[in-house]
């Protein structure tokens, strides 16, 4: 399946096609995400998550089509 | 069935005559509504070289695709006309109840041209047209006007009418005057105001209830639904604006990401633009010192419009007719230093940047009074504020004197000064009276015009191009030149317009040195930008709902629905290109020169600032716009020149089939096609179809009606 991923400052894109795009296996969750961007525990506690604009846990499962968000809440956005 | 009415109400004040005129389908098809809609209307109709403020201008009110068929952030409206300020094409939109009004009433917008010769107001109630007299309300601010009018007509019209009028700016013709709503929303840009008290009408009373049209209700509810329950989950934790500030400074530092879009929602849900106040002054996007500053001149200003404050005092969230969003709010300012009212809209981020840190002015109280005396006034903040900043330097640099400036001290951050000028100007008195038309005018008549911000001839909004460079195209670029609603770098990354258009380069990471190149990439992204929000434009529908993102507000599938239409991203970055076009051609049909258009030398950093997020930074301007112009497939000389179309395609005829039924010129939505030629069908003399103005814009309209076969579109050479 196909899941876009918008990455904060800092995080690892390597597995991002140039849309921001990653073919992932069937049943990974937004952690996986998270270890995909190399995106550190504490950091990841900092952050808010989303999918498709759903305010979510690390625990969320993905589905095709999916669109992550980070976002720092001292970034501004 | 559409979601359009398939009318227009034609209104001369001249004449003192109304009437409902029918829109073909092929229009709707090529520009949709709203701001497409006007501009189709206006460049076939306002007549080149009419003067803006006499009787061939013609003043339009449009509500867009999308109003009324249950679609979230669809219910703005957009006033156009040709602007006096630029004299080129103007318009300005504004949220709250008139958008849905327009449309109850039966029609997708309304036009009036000509001049009254005594106030008066238009009335509608969907059955009939009426122009009543307006004496009684001459002279109210137009939250005054609006009450009175409410007053007036409570009991006698079923439905309580939706009110737009002008204040005593509009009455006074300043030329940086807007038209109002919802007790001082306004629509504020392009000098409308101006244009609608030249024609001596106060308001535009609506008060109509007929069902407004949508294809499939069902599907537009359920991709609102799906919306809204987003959003209302969207809360952050109370008190976290106080780190904006601080997140701005390290963000003027930091790489562009492309962002979710979907977290802006956030910020508009807690605070409303004026969010970002502190986050300007620290990450170098908000101009100071009248865009000559730098956050060291202000230093700590960020704690005084940190958003806390004003969410401290706000006693109901605002929201525009079919917005869940609610950007809006109400502020209790009662008893506050400088306050003469009870209450007042929340400032706009627009309103505080151009009255706190681009006059140096510390006092938020200040800013509140400000707020509510221009919004009443139906006076433009940021042109005003651009003007005010203008005057404190002159006088600062010795160019304007306290003998012109009536014995006021205009010197930086001044408070009381700068409410006693501003006074002046809503009232026209004195010196507040010399500079109320804008400081273009301002610095013709006094100098000092390398501290005139202006843009074509309009104040620029308080985002500073220096920061993102893709303002800087479209403050020139844009038809209604120094808008700062047209697109953005960040925006575009939060956007994702790169999964629903097939041209539209992906957001990737960056430095922001990269958003300097002139290259054919960035030219694309400020393309897509511009054709994106003329949609959104033409569908009515928010900027805020735009910057949320094409996953978030799923603008192609609610169109969709709402038409019967089965298109792709494509097809409608095709129809806000044609827009954008229609607007570019109203301009060189009324002679507005685009390519004489500059940005000020301070603002593309010429000499580049000392200091700050935006030390060093000087903008290659011209030939980014120059490339944008290349996206557009715009040739620049025969655009100038008024000699060319401005097309990429244009129609080529195959004469042979042809029946001269007449269909094809019919379609074309400019009349860039008339039956004209003049040839033999077999043995009968007849007329064919041909191109008989420039003004073409390569819809390919004529070619798909045409039954025979006749038309093919080719690309230009
Ligand atoms: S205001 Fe509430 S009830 Fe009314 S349409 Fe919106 S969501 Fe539905
Ligand atoms: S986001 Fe704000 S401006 Fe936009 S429609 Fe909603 S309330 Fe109005
Ligand atoms: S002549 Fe040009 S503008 Fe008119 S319908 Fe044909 S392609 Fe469109």
């Amino acid at each position: 399946m196909r899941v876009k991923i918008l990455p904060p400052h800092g995080c690892d894109r390597n597995a991002l096609d140039a849309r921001s795009w990653a073919e992932l296996p069937e049943g990974i969750r937004v952690r996986d995400a998270l270890r995909l961007i190399r995106c550190g525990p504490l950091k990841a506690k900092l952050l808010l998550m989303s999918v498709n604009g759903e305010r979510c846990t690390p625990e969320r499962e993905l589905h095709d089509g999916d669109v992550v968000g980070f976002f720092f809440p001292v970034s501004g956005g | 069935m559409s979601s359009f009415t398939g009318k227009i109400l034609r209104v001369d004040l001249t004449a003192r005559s109304a009437e409902s005129v029918s829109v073909p389908p092929e229009v709707y098809e090529a520009v949709l509504a709203g701001k497409g809609l006007e501009a189709w209307y206006l460049y076939k109709h306002i007549p080149a070289g009419a003067d803006p403020l006499g009787p061939e201008n013609i003043l339009a009110f449009a509500a867009g695709a999308l109003c009324g068929t249950g679609a979230f952030l669809t219910g703005r409206w957009t006033v156009a006309c040709k602007s006096p300020l630029t004299g080129g094409w103007g318009d300005a939109n504004c949220g709250g109840l008139f958008a849905p009004a327009i449309k109850q009433c039966g029609y997708d917008a309304i036009f009036i041209s000509g001049v009254a010769e005594e106030p008066v107001y238009l009335f509608c109630d969907g059955k009939s047209v009426e122009l009543r007299d307006a004496s009684a309300y001459w002279g109210l601010d137009a939250t005054e006007a609006e009450k009175a009018l409410h007053r007036d007509l409570d009991g006698v019209c079923r439905k309580k009418p939706c009110v737009a009028c002008i204040g005593p700016a509009g009455e006074k013709l300043s030329l940086i005057s807007g038209i109002c709503n919802e007790g001082g929303r306004i629509a504020a840009r392009s000098g409308v105001g101006a244009v609608m008290g030249s024609k001596k009408l106060k308001a535009v009373v609506l008060a109509g209830a007929r069902p407004m049209p949508c294809h499939d209700p069902e599907t537009v509810k359920a991709l609102s639904k799906e919306l809204g329950r987003k959003l209302l989950k969207m809360t952050l934790p109370t008190g976290l604006g106080v780190f904006i500030g601080a997140g701005g400074a390290m963000m003027g530092h930091l790489p562009n990401i492309p962002l979710d879009g979907s977290l802006t929602a956030y910020m508009f849900r807690e605070w409303g633009t004026q969010a970002n106040t502190s986050l300007a002054i620290t990450s170098g996007d908000g101009p100071i010192k009248n865009w000559g500053g730098t956050p060291r001149d202000v230093r700590l200003m960020e704690v005084v419009y940190n958003p806390e404050h004003i969410n401290r005092i706000e006693t109901a969230k605002y929201h525009c007719y079919s917005c869940p969003l609610g950007c809006g709010g109400k502020l209790n300012i009662r008893g506050r230093k400088y306050a003469q009212f009870d209450e007042t809209h929340k400032p706009e981020y627009e309103t505080i940047e151009a009255f706190g840190p681009l006059l140096m002015n510390w006092s938020l109280d200040s800013i509140f009074q400000l707020n509510e005396l221009l919004n009443r006034a139906g006076m433009d903040t940021i042109s005003a504020g651009n003007t005010v900043a203008w005057a404190i330097e002159c006088y600062e640099n010795g160019i304007l004197t306290r003998e012109q400036t009536d014995g006021l001290e205009l010197s930086w951050g001044n408070t009381g000064a700068i409410l006693e000028l501003v006074e002046k100007m809503i009232a026209r008195e004195g010196f507040g009276d010399a500079i109320a038309d804008g400081v273009k005018r301002a610095s013709e008549r006094f100098g000092g015009k390398e501290y005139a911000m202006h843009v074509g001839g309009q104040e620029p909004g308080m985002h500073d191009a220096r920061n993102d460079p893709q303002l800087g195209v479209h403050f020139v670029a844009e038809p209604a030149p120094g808008k700062h609603t047209v697109g953005m770098s960040i925006e575009y990354g939060a956007m994702s317009l790169c999964d629903i258009c097939s041209w539209a380069p992906p957001a990737v990471l960056h430095d922001k040195e990269d958003e300097l190149s002139a290259s054919m990439n960035m030219a694309l992204i400020s393309k897509a930008n511009a054709c994106y929000t003329m949609l959104v434009d033409g569908a009515g529908g928010c900027y805020y709902g735009q910057m949320m993102g094409v996953h978030m507000w799923k603008l192609v599938e609610y169109l969709n629905a709402a038409e019967g239409w089965d298109y792709d991203g494509d097809h409608y970055m095709e129809i806000g290109e044609r827009i954008q076009t229609l607007r570019q051609l109203f301009n060189i049909k009324q002679g507005y020169d685009p390519a004489a258009v500059r940005l000020p030398d301070r603002m593309a950093g010429i000499p580049p600032l000392p200091s700050g997020p935006l030390k060093g930074v000087t903008l290659r301007n011209r030939e980014q716009v120059a490339a944008h112009w290349k996206a557009f497939g715009w040739d620049r000389h025969r655009r100038t020149d008024g000699g060319g179309t401005m097309t990429k395609k244009h129609p080529v005829f195959d004469y042979l089939p042809c029946v001269s039924c007449g269909i094809c010129a019919q379609a074309c939505p400019v009349s860039a096609l008339g039956m004209s030629r003049e040839g033999k069908s077999g043995k009968y003399r007849n007329v064919f179809p041909e191109l008989v103005t420039d003004g073409c814009i390569g819809c390919g309209q004529c070619a798909r009606a045409c039954p025979m076969d006749v038309i093919t579109m080719e690309e230009d050479a």
